[in-house]
Protein backbone atom coordinates (compact mmCIF):
# COMPACT_ATOMS: atom_id res chain seq x y z
CA UNK A 1 0.00 0.00 0.00
CA UNK A 2 1.17 3.53 -0.72
CA UNK A 3 2.36 5.29 2.43
CA UNK A 4 0.46 8.40 1.40
CA UNK A 5 -2.71 6.36 0.88
CA UNK A 6 -2.71 5.58 4.56
CA UNK A 7 -2.18 9.19 5.56
CA UNK A 8 -4.47 11.19 3.29
CA UNK A 9 -8.17 11.70 3.70
CA UNK A 10 -10.64 12.20 0.89
CA UNK A 11 -12.55 15.49 0.94
CA UNK A 12 -15.59 14.26 -0.94
CA UNK A 13 -15.88 10.48 -0.78
CA UNK A 14 -19.04 10.41 -2.84
CA UNK A 15 -19.96 9.34 -6.29
CA UNK A 16 -21.44 11.98 -8.57
CA UNK A 17 -25.21 11.72 -8.61
CA UNK A 18 -27.60 11.40 -11.54
CA UNK A 19 -31.01 12.77 -10.49
CA UNK A 20 -33.80 11.15 -12.49
CA UNK A 21 -37.52 11.81 -12.06
CA UNK A 22 -40.33 9.72 -13.58
CA UNK A 23 -43.54 11.68 -14.20
CA UNK A 24 -46.19 9.00 -14.82
CA UNK A 25 -49.75 9.26 -16.07
CA UNK A 26 -52.06 7.24 -13.81
CA UNK A 27 -55.31 8.68 -15.15
CA UNK A 28 -58.35 6.46 -15.65
CA UNK A 29 -57.53 5.80 -19.32
CA UNK A 30 -54.34 3.99 -18.27
CA UNK A 31 -56.41 1.33 -16.51
CA UNK A 32 -55.95 -2.30 -17.53
CA UNK A 33 -53.13 -3.54 -19.76
CA UNK A 34 -51.32 -0.22 -19.87
CA UNK A 35 -50.94 0.28 -16.12
CA UNK A 36 -50.12 -3.43 -15.65
CA UNK A 37 -47.35 -3.22 -18.25
CA UNK A 38 -46.02 -0.02 -16.68
CA UNK A 39 -45.95 -1.62 -13.23
CA UNK A 40 -44.06 -4.66 -14.52
CA UNK A 41 -41.59 -2.44 -16.36
CA UNK A 42 -40.81 -0.46 -13.21
CA UNK A 43 -39.80 -3.69 -11.47
CA UNK A 44 -37.51 -4.61 -14.35
CA UNK A 45 -36.04 -1.11 -14.38
CA UNK A 46 -35.21 -1.26 -10.69
CA UNK A 47 -33.54 -4.66 -11.07
CA UNK A 48 -31.53 -3.56 -14.10
CA UNK A 49 -30.23 -0.33 -12.61
CA UNK A 50 -29.46 -1.89 -9.24
CA UNK A 51 -27.40 -4.58 -10.94
CA UNK A 52 -25.17 -1.93 -12.53
CA UNK A 53 -22.34 -1.15 -10.06
CA UNK A 54 -21.99 2.47 -11.19
CA UNK A 55 -25.63 3.36 -11.82
CA UNK A 56 -26.80 1.78 -8.57
CA UNK A 57 -24.57 4.13 -6.59
CA UNK A 58 -25.16 7.20 -8.71
CA UNK A 59 -28.79 7.31 -9.81
CA UNK A 60 -31.12 9.19 -7.48
CA UNK A 61 -34.73 8.43 -8.42
CA UNK A 62 -37.97 10.29 -7.75
CA UNK A 63 -41.50 9.40 -8.92
CA UNK A 64 -44.46 11.73 -9.46
CA UNK A 65 -47.82 10.44 -10.68
CA UNK A 66 -50.80 12.36 -12.03
CA UNK A 67 -54.34 11.05 -12.15
CA UNK A 68 -56.66 11.57 -9.23
CA UNK A 69 -54.45 14.47 -8.20
CA UNK A 70 -50.69 14.88 -8.35
CA UNK A 71 -48.81 12.59 -5.98
CA UNK A 72 -45.14 12.55 -5.10
CA UNK A 73 -44.82 8.79 -4.68
CA UNK A 74 -41.15 9.07 -3.99
CA UNK A 75 -38.83 11.97 -3.18
CA UNK A 76 -35.34 11.82 -4.59
CA UNK A 77 -33.35 9.01 -3.03
CA UNK A 78 -30.85 6.40 -4.11
CA UNK A 79 -32.26 3.98 -6.66
CA UNK A 80 -30.94 1.19 -4.44
CA UNK A 81 -33.77 1.89 -2.00
CA UNK A 82 -36.44 2.02 -4.71
CA UNK A 83 -39.39 -0.29 -4.17
CA UNK A 84 -41.48 -0.17 -7.35
CA UNK A 85 -45.06 0.86 -6.48
CA UNK A 86 -48.16 -0.86 -7.80
CA UNK A 87 -49.76 2.03 -9.65
CA UNK A 88 -53.53 2.27 -9.88
CA UNK A 89 -55.24 4.18 -12.67
CA UNK A 90 -58.08 6.58 -12.01
CA UNK A 91 -58.98 10.23 -12.38
CA UNK A 92 -58.14 12.96 -14.87
CA UNK A 93 -54.81 14.14 -16.27
CA UNK A 94 -53.35 17.06 -14.26
CA UNK A 95 -50.15 17.00 -16.28
CA UNK A 96 -49.35 20.71 -15.93
CA UNK A 97 -49.26 20.55 -12.15
CA UNK A 98 -47.24 17.34 -12.28
CA UNK A 99 -44.61 18.90 -14.56
CA UNK A 100 -44.35 21.94 -12.31
CA UNK A 101 -43.95 19.76 -9.23
CA UNK A 102 -41.31 17.62 -10.91
CA UNK A 103 -39.26 20.61 -12.04
CA UNK A 104 -39.48 22.12 -8.54
CA UNK A 105 -38.15 18.85 -7.13
CA UNK A 106 -35.28 18.86 -9.62
CA UNK A 107 -34.22 22.38 -8.64
CA UNK A 108 -34.43 21.59 -4.95
CA UNK A 109 -32.36 18.45 -5.44
CA UNK A 110 -29.65 20.34 -7.30
CA UNK A 111 -29.57 22.96 -4.56
CA UNK A 112 -29.12 20.21 -1.98
CA UNK A 113 -26.24 18.74 -3.97
CA UNK A 114 -24.56 22.15 -4.21
CA UNK A 115 -24.98 22.81 -0.50
CA UNK A 116 -23.45 19.45 0.36
CA UNK A 117 -20.66 19.70 -2.22
CA UNK A 118 -21.92 16.69 -4.19
CA UNK A 119 -21.11 16.49 -7.90
CA UNK A 120 -24.03 15.71 -10.19
CA UNK A 121 -25.00 15.12 -13.80
CA UNK A 122 -27.70 17.01 -15.67
CA UNK A 123 -31.04 15.75 -14.34
CA UNK A 124 -33.41 13.64 -16.42
CA UNK A 125 -37.16 14.27 -16.43
CA UNK A 126 -39.09 11.42 -18.03
CA UNK A 127 -42.81 12.06 -18.75
CA UNK A 128 -45.06 9.20 -19.86
CA UNK A 129 -48.71 9.84 -20.76
CA UNK A 130 -51.54 8.35 -22.80
CA UNK A 131 -53.56 11.53 -23.04
CA UNK A 132 -53.32 15.30 -22.86
CA UNK A 133 -53.40 17.75 -19.96
CA UNK A 134 -56.80 18.36 -18.38
CA UNK A 135 -55.53 21.09 -16.05
CA UNK A 136 -54.29 23.39 -18.77
CA UNK A 137 -55.17 24.23 -22.35
CA UNK A 138 -53.14 25.78 -25.16
CA UNK A 139 -53.20 29.53 -24.63
CA UNK A 140 -54.08 29.66 -20.94
CA UNK A 141 -51.74 31.00 -18.28
CA UNK A 142 -50.71 27.66 -16.89
CA UNK A 143 -49.99 26.36 -20.38
CA UNK A 144 -47.64 29.25 -21.16
CA UNK A 145 -45.96 28.92 -17.78
CA UNK A 146 -45.38 25.16 -17.96
CA UNK A 147 -44.41 25.01 -21.63
CA UNK A 148 -42.11 27.99 -21.17
CA UNK A 149 -40.52 26.43 -18.13
CA UNK A 150 -39.77 23.20 -19.98
CA UNK A 151 -38.38 25.06 -22.98
CA UNK A 152 -36.19 27.43 -20.96
CA UNK A 153 -34.98 24.65 -18.72
CA UNK A 154 -33.91 22.52 -21.64
CA UNK A 155 -32.32 25.45 -23.47
CA UNK A 156 -30.58 26.59 -20.30
CA UNK A 157 -29.31 23.06 -19.68
CA UNK A 158 -31.08 22.85 -16.34
CA UNK A 159 -32.34 19.35 -17.17
CA UNK A 160 -33.13 16.98 -20.05
CA UNK A 161 -36.86 16.56 -20.63
CA UNK A 162 -38.14 13.45 -22.38
CA UNK A 163 -41.78 12.94 -23.41
CA UNK A 164 -43.17 9.51 -24.26
CA UNK A 165 -46.73 9.22 -25.54
CA UNK A 166 -48.79 6.06 -25.23
CA UNK A 167 -51.72 5.52 -27.59
CA UNK A 168 -54.03 7.40 -27.83
CA UNK A 169 -51.97 10.34 -26.50
CA UNK A 170 -52.58 13.74 -28.11
CA UNK A 171 -49.39 14.02 -30.09
CA UNK A 172 -50.00 17.64 -31.03
CA UNK A 173 -50.24 18.69 -27.39
CA UNK A 174 -47.16 16.68 -26.50
CA UNK A 175 -45.19 18.33 -29.31
CA UNK A 176 -46.04 21.71 -27.83
CA UNK A 177 -45.03 20.63 -24.34
CA UNK A 178 -41.82 18.81 -25.25
CA UNK A 179 -38.63 20.84 -25.86
CA UNK A 180 -38.06 21.76 -29.49
CA UNK A 181 -34.75 19.85 -29.56
CA UNK A 182 -36.31 16.72 -28.06
CA UNK A 183 -39.69 15.99 -29.67
CA UNK A 184 -41.97 13.38 -28.12
CA UNK A 185 -41.85 9.75 -29.14
CA UNK A 186 -44.79 7.37 -29.25
CA UNK A 187 -44.50 4.06 -27.49
CA UNK A 188 -44.94 1.04 -29.75
CA UNK A 189 -47.90 -0.80 -28.33
CA UNK A 190 -47.20 -1.67 -24.71
CA UNK A 191 -43.41 -1.84 -24.97
CA UNK A 192 -42.94 -0.34 -21.49
CA UNK A 193 -40.38 -2.98 -20.64
CA UNK A 194 -38.16 -2.03 -23.58
CA UNK A 195 -38.67 1.66 -22.82
CA UNK A 196 -37.38 1.18 -19.29
CA UNK A 197 -34.54 -1.05 -20.47
CA UNK A 198 -33.47 1.82 -22.72
CA UNK A 199 -33.78 4.24 -19.82
CA UNK A 200 -31.72 1.96 -17.58
CA UNK A 201 -29.01 1.58 -20.22
CA UNK A 202 -28.96 5.34 -20.81
CA UNK A 203 -28.57 6.07 -17.11
CA UNK A 204 -25.78 3.51 -16.90
CA UNK A 205 -23.95 5.34 -19.67
CA UNK A 206 -24.43 8.71 -18.02
CA UNK A 207 -23.34 7.35 -14.64
CA UNK A 208 -20.02 6.23 -16.07
CA UNK A 209 -19.29 9.36 -18.08
CA UNK A 210 -16.39 11.60 -17.19
CA UNK A 211 -15.88 15.30 -17.95
CA UNK A 212 -15.80 15.97 -21.66
CA UNK A 213 -17.20 12.62 -22.59
CA UNK A 214 -20.17 12.64 -24.94
CA UNK A 215 -22.68 9.96 -24.05
CA UNK A 216 -24.52 8.76 -27.15
CA UNK A 217 -27.98 7.47 -26.34
CA UNK A 218 -29.03 4.25 -28.00
CA UNK A 219 -31.69 4.27 -30.67
CA UNK A 220 -35.28 4.20 -29.45
CA UNK A 221 -36.37 2.12 -32.44
CA UNK A 222 -36.95 -0.94 -30.32
CA UNK A 223 -39.74 0.63 -28.34
CA UNK A 224 -40.82 3.89 -29.93
CA UNK A 225 -41.89 5.57 -33.10
CA UNK A 226 -40.00 8.84 -33.45
CA UNK A 227 -42.44 11.62 -34.28
CA UNK A 228 -41.84 14.05 -37.10
CA UNK B 1 18.61 24.85 2.50
CA UNK B 2 17.04 22.26 0.30
CA UNK B 3 17.41 22.48 -3.43
CA UNK B 4 14.04 23.28 -5.03
CA UNK B 5 12.46 20.41 -6.89
CA UNK B 6 9.34 19.27 -8.73
CA UNK B 7 7.94 15.78 -8.92
CA UNK B 8 4.71 14.21 -10.07
CA UNK B 9 2.91 11.31 -11.68
CA UNK B 10 -0.08 10.42 -13.78
CA UNK B 11 -2.00 7.15 -13.80
CA UNK B 12 -4.66 5.75 -16.09
CA UNK B 13 -8.09 5.59 -14.51
CA UNK B 14 -10.05 2.35 -14.06
CA UNK B 15 -12.77 3.63 -16.42
CA UNK B 16 -10.21 4.07 -19.17
CA UNK B 17 -8.87 0.59 -18.57
CA UNK B 18 -12.41 -0.83 -18.81
CA UNK B 19 -13.04 1.07 -22.04
CA UNK B 20 -9.59 0.25 -23.46
CA UNK B 21 -8.63 3.90 -23.65
CA UNK B 22 -5.14 5.28 -23.07
CA UNK B 23 -4.39 7.64 -20.21
CA UNK B 24 -5.48 11.03 -21.53
CA UNK B 25 -3.77 13.09 -18.82
CA UNK B 26 -0.33 14.60 -19.38
CA UNK B 27 2.06 16.80 -17.45
CA UNK B 28 5.33 18.60 -17.97
CA UNK B 29 7.56 20.70 -15.72
CA UNK B 30 10.85 22.54 -15.67
CA UNK B 31 13.07 24.64 -13.43
CA UNK B 32 15.21 27.36 -14.96
CA UNK B 33 18.69 28.50 -14.07
CA UNK B 34 17.15 31.68 -12.77
CA UNK B 35 15.27 29.70 -10.13
CA UNK B 36 11.84 29.93 -11.75
CA UNK B 37 9.59 26.92 -12.10
CA UNK B 38 6.86 26.02 -14.59
CA UNK B 39 4.36 23.17 -14.19
CA UNK B 40 1.69 22.29 -16.77
CA UNK B 41 -1.00 19.65 -16.31
CA UNK B 42 -3.57 18.71 -18.93
CA UNK B 43 -6.58 16.36 -19.10
CA UNK B 44 -7.72 15.07 -22.49
CA UNK B 45 -11.45 14.88 -23.09
CA UNK B 46 -12.95 11.42 -23.25
CA UNK B 47 -14.98 12.39 -26.30
CA UNK B 48 -11.98 13.68 -28.29
CA UNK B 49 -10.36 11.03 -30.46
CA UNK B 50 -6.77 12.23 -30.04
CA UNK B 51 -6.98 13.93 -26.68
CA UNK B 52 -4.08 11.92 -25.27
CA UNK B 53 -1.93 13.59 -27.91
CA UNK B 54 -3.63 16.94 -27.30
CA UNK B 55 -2.89 16.96 -23.59
CA UNK B 56 0.77 16.17 -24.17
CA UNK B 57 1.13 18.81 -26.89
CA UNK B 58 -0.55 21.42 -24.70
CA UNK B 59 1.46 20.69 -21.54
CA UNK B 60 4.77 20.56 -23.39
CA UNK B 61 4.19 23.76 -25.34
CA UNK B 62 3.11 25.60 -22.20
CA UNK B 63 6.26 24.67 -20.29
CA UNK B 64 8.52 25.45 -23.21
CA UNK B 65 6.96 28.90 -23.46
CA UNK B 66 7.27 29.50 -19.73
CA UNK B 67 10.91 28.46 -19.70
CA UNK B 68 11.70 30.77 -22.63
CA UNK B 69 10.27 33.75 -20.76
CA UNK B 70 11.81 32.90 -17.41
CA UNK B 71 15.28 31.63 -18.40
CA UNK B 72 16.84 34.97 -19.28
CA UNK B 73 18.06 36.52 -16.02
CA UNK B 74 17.20 40.05 -17.10
CA UNK B 75 13.72 39.16 -18.29
CA UNK B 76 13.08 36.77 -15.43
CA UNK B 77 13.80 39.34 -12.76
CA UNK B 78 11.19 41.68 -14.16
CA UNK B 79 8.77 38.95 -15.18
CA UNK B 80 5.12 39.35 -14.39
CA UNK B 81 4.26 35.76 -13.53
CA UNK B 82 0.62 36.30 -14.37
CA UNK B 83 1.52 37.57 -17.79
CA UNK B 84 3.91 34.68 -18.38
CA UNK B 85 1.25 32.18 -17.28
CA UNK B 86 -1.23 33.66 -19.73
CA UNK B 87 1.27 33.44 -22.55
CA UNK B 88 1.85 29.77 -21.86
CA UNK B 89 -1.82 29.04 -22.53
CA UNK B 90 -1.72 31.00 -25.75
CA UNK B 91 1.36 29.04 -26.79
CA UNK B 92 -0.42 25.78 -25.99
CA UNK B 93 -3.40 26.78 -28.10
CA UNK B 94 -1.15 27.64 -31.04
CA UNK B 95 0.66 24.33 -30.69
CA UNK B 96 -2.65 22.47 -30.81
CA UNK B 97 -3.77 24.40 -33.88
CA UNK B 98 -0.49 23.57 -35.59
CA UNK B 99 -0.72 19.91 -34.65
CA UNK B 100 -4.29 19.67 -35.93
CA UNK B 101 -3.35 21.36 -39.19
CA UNK B 102 -0.31 19.12 -39.63
CA UNK B 103 -2.36 15.99 -38.99
CA UNK B 104 -5.23 17.18 -41.18
CA UNK B 105 -7.72 16.93 -38.31
CA UNK B 106 -10.04 19.21 -36.42
CA UNK B 107 -8.57 20.83 -33.31
CA UNK B 108 -11.58 19.44 -31.45
CA UNK B 109 -10.09 15.98 -31.80
CA UNK B 110 -7.35 17.08 -29.41
CA UNK B 111 -9.72 18.48 -26.78
CA UNK B 112 -8.13 18.97 -23.38
CA UNK B 113 -8.02 21.16 -20.31
CA UNK B 114 -4.84 22.95 -19.22
CA UNK B 115 -3.46 24.27 -15.94
CA UNK B 116 -0.15 26.16 -15.87
CA UNK B 117 1.65 27.48 -12.81
CA UNK B 118 4.72 29.70 -12.92
CA UNK B 119 6.64 30.49 -9.76
CA UNK B 120 9.80 32.18 -8.54
CA UNK B 121 11.08 33.97 -5.46
CA UNK B 122 8.28 32.51 -3.39
CA UNK B 123 5.50 33.81 -5.62
CA UNK B 124 3.21 31.91 -7.97
CA UNK B 125 0.52 32.58 -10.55
CA UNK B 126 -1.66 30.19 -12.51
CA UNK B 127 -3.59 30.30 -15.76
CA UNK B 128 -6.25 27.69 -16.19
CA UNK B 129 -8.95 26.44 -18.52
CA UNK B 130 -11.24 23.59 -17.55
CA UNK B 131 -11.34 21.62 -14.34
CA UNK B 132 -8.68 20.41 -11.96
CA UNK B 133 -6.91 22.83 -9.63
CA UNK B 134 -3.83 24.48 -8.16
CA UNK B 135 -3.25 24.70 -4.40
CA UNK B 136 -0.30 26.36 -2.68
CA UNK B 137 1.10 26.29 0.83
CA UNK B 138 1.76 29.89 1.90
CA UNK B 139 3.24 29.86 5.36
CA UNK B 140 1.09 27.26 7.05
CA UNK B 141 -2.01 28.26 5.12
CA UNK B 142 -3.50 26.38 2.17
CA UNK B 143 -4.44 28.70 -0.70
CA UNK B 144 -6.64 27.76 -3.64
CA UNK B 145 -4.66 29.45 -6.41
CA UNK B 146 -7.03 28.26 -9.12
CA UNK B 147 -10.09 26.05 -8.89
CA UNK B 148 -12.24 24.16 -11.40
CA UNK B 149 -14.15 26.25 -13.91
CA UNK B 150 -17.81 27.08 -13.64
CA UNK B 151 -19.30 23.83 -14.88
CA UNK B 152 -22.46 22.72 -13.13
CA UNK B 153 -22.38 19.11 -14.21
CA UNK B 154 -19.94 16.31 -13.42
CA UNK B 155 -19.41 15.38 -17.08
CA UNK B 156 -19.17 18.81 -18.71
CA UNK B 157 -16.03 20.93 -19.08
CA UNK B 158 -14.72 23.81 -21.22
CA UNK B 159 -11.56 22.74 -23.14
CA UNK B 160 -8.77 24.87 -24.62
CA UNK B 161 -9.78 23.56 -28.03
CA UNK B 162 -13.22 25.21 -27.89
CA UNK B 163 -13.86 28.03 -30.37
CA UNK B 164 -14.72 30.24 -27.39
CA UNK B 165 -11.75 29.18 -25.29
CA UNK B 166 -10.59 32.71 -24.47
CA UNK B 167 -13.85 33.30 -22.61
CA UNK B 168 -13.10 30.45 -20.23
CA UNK B 169 -9.46 31.20 -19.36
CA UNK B 170 -8.82 32.26 -15.78
CA UNK B 171 -5.59 33.80 -14.49
CA UNK B 172 -5.11 33.85 -10.75
CA UNK B 173 -3.90 36.63 -8.54
CA UNK B 174 -0.21 36.47 -7.59
CA UNK B 175 0.22 34.38 -4.45
CA UNK B 176 3.20 35.26 -2.26
CA UNK B 177 5.25 33.45 0.40
CA UNK B 178 4.64 30.01 -1.04
CA UNK B 179 6.79 27.02 -0.16
CA UNK B 180 4.86 24.33 -2.05
CA UNK B 181 2.40 24.18 -4.91
CA UNK B 182 0.31 21.26 -6.17
CA UNK B 183 -1.29 21.02 -9.60
CA UNK B 184 -3.83 18.28 -10.34
CA UNK B 185 -6.42 17.11 -12.85
CA UNK B 186 -10.07 16.54 -12.00
CA UNK B 187 -9.41 12.90 -11.17
CA UNK B 188 -7.99 14.19 -7.88
CA UNK B 189 -10.60 16.89 -7.31
CA UNK B 190 -12.95 14.91 -5.12
CA UNK B 191 -10.06 14.01 -2.86
CA UNK B 192 -8.42 17.42 -2.78
CA UNK B 193 -11.19 20.03 -2.71
CA UNK B 194 -14.11 20.66 -0.43
CA UNK B 195 -17.28 22.16 -1.90
CA UNK B 196 -19.42 23.74 0.77
CA UNK B 197 -22.38 25.98 -0.04
CA UNK B 198 -21.00 26.75 -3.46
CA UNK B 199 -17.49 27.70 -2.38
CA UNK B 200 -14.41 25.57 -2.96
CA UNK B 201 -11.59 25.13 -0.47
CA UNK B 202 -8.43 23.03 -0.37
CA UNK B 203 -8.81 20.07 1.97
CA UNK B 204 -6.28 19.89 4.79
CA UNK B 205 -6.80 16.15 5.16
CA UNK B 206 -5.40 15.67 1.66
CA UNK B 207 -2.79 18.41 1.30
CA UNK B 208 -1.39 18.20 4.83
CA UNK B 209 0.21 14.79 4.23
CA UNK B 210 1.03 15.62 0.59
CA UNK B 211 2.97 18.80 1.39
CA UNK B 212 4.67 17.28 4.46
CA UNK B 213 5.84 14.48 2.19
CA UNK B 214 6.86 16.93 -0.49
CA UNK B 215 9.03 19.04 1.81
CA UNK B 216 10.97 15.99 2.96
CA UNK B 217 11.80 14.39 -0.37
CA UNK B 218 15.41 13.31 -0.78
CA UNK B 219 15.02 11.35 -4.00
CA UNK B 220 12.72 12.64 -6.76
CA UNK B 221 12.47 9.27 -8.51
CA UNK B 222 11.21 7.57 -5.35
CA UNK B 223 8.88 10.48 -4.68
CA UNK B 224 7.32 10.12 -8.11
CA UNK B 225 6.83 6.40 -7.53
CA UNK B 226 5.06 7.17 -4.26
CA UNK B 227 2.75 9.68 -5.95
CA UNK B 228 1.99 7.17 -8.70
CA UNK B 229 1.17 4.53 -6.08
CA UNK B 230 -1.13 6.98 -4.31
CA UNK B 231 -2.96 7.90 -7.50
CA UNK B 232 -3.44 4.22 -8.36
CA UNK B 233 -4.59 3.32 -4.85
CA UNK B 234 -7.99 1.97 -3.90
CA UNK B 235 -8.70 5.01 -1.73
CA UNK B 236 -8.19 7.45 -4.61
CA UNK B 237 -10.19 5.36 -7.08
CA UNK B 238 -13.13 4.29 -4.96
CA UNK B 239 -15.20 7.32 -5.91
CA UNK B 240 -13.45 8.51 -9.03
CA UNK B 241 -12.38 6.17 -11.80
CA UNK B 242 -10.96 8.84 -14.12
CA UNK B 243 -7.28 9.37 -15.02
CA UNK B 244 -5.32 11.16 -12.28
CA UNK B 245 -2.36 13.53 -12.34
CA UNK B 246 -0.68 15.28 -9.41
CA UNK B 247 2.48 17.38 -9.66
CA UNK B 248 4.12 19.08 -6.68
CA UNK B 249 6.66 21.91 -6.70
CA UNK B 250 8.71 22.65 -3.61
CA UNK B 251 10.31 26.07 -3.67
CA UNK B 252 12.78 28.15 -1.84
CA UNK B 253 13.74 31.75 -2.09
CA UNK B 254 17.44 31.34 -2.82
CA UNK B 255 18.62 31.21 -6.41
CA UNK B 256 18.48 27.58 -7.55
CA UNK B 257 21.51 26.00 -9.23
CA UNK B 258 21.07 23.97 -12.39
CA UNK B 259 17.95 22.95 -14.28
CA UNK B 260 15.48 20.15 -13.69
CA UNK B 261 12.76 19.12 -16.07
CA UNK B 262 10.45 16.21 -16.43
CA UNK B 263 7.31 14.74 -17.84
Amino acid sequence: MSMLEQEIEIANPQHPHCPTILVLDTSGSMNGDKINALNAALVGFRDQVCNDPDASQRVDLAVVTFGAGVDVLREFDSVESFTPPTLLAKGMTPMGEAIDRALDMVEQRKKLYRNKGVDYYRPWVFLITDGEPTDMKPGDNRWFEVVGRVSEGETGKKFMFFVVGVEPANLGALRDIAPANRPPVMLKGLEFRKLFEWLGNSLSGISRSTPGETVSLASVDGWANVTL
Amino acid sequence: MKKPYIFGARVVGPSHVRNQLPCQDAYCYAWTRTGAGVIAVSDGLGSARWSDIGSLVAATAAVECGVRHLSDPAESEMADLRDVSRRTLEAARRALELRAATDGRSIRDYGCTLLVVTFQSGCAAATHIGDGGVVALAGERLVLVSGPGESEYANEVAPITSSRWTENVRTSALVADITCVAVFTDGCQRAALNRINGSIEPFEGFFGPIFRFGRNVSDVVSAEAEIAALLASRKMNEHNDDDKTLVIGVTERDNAAGEQSGR
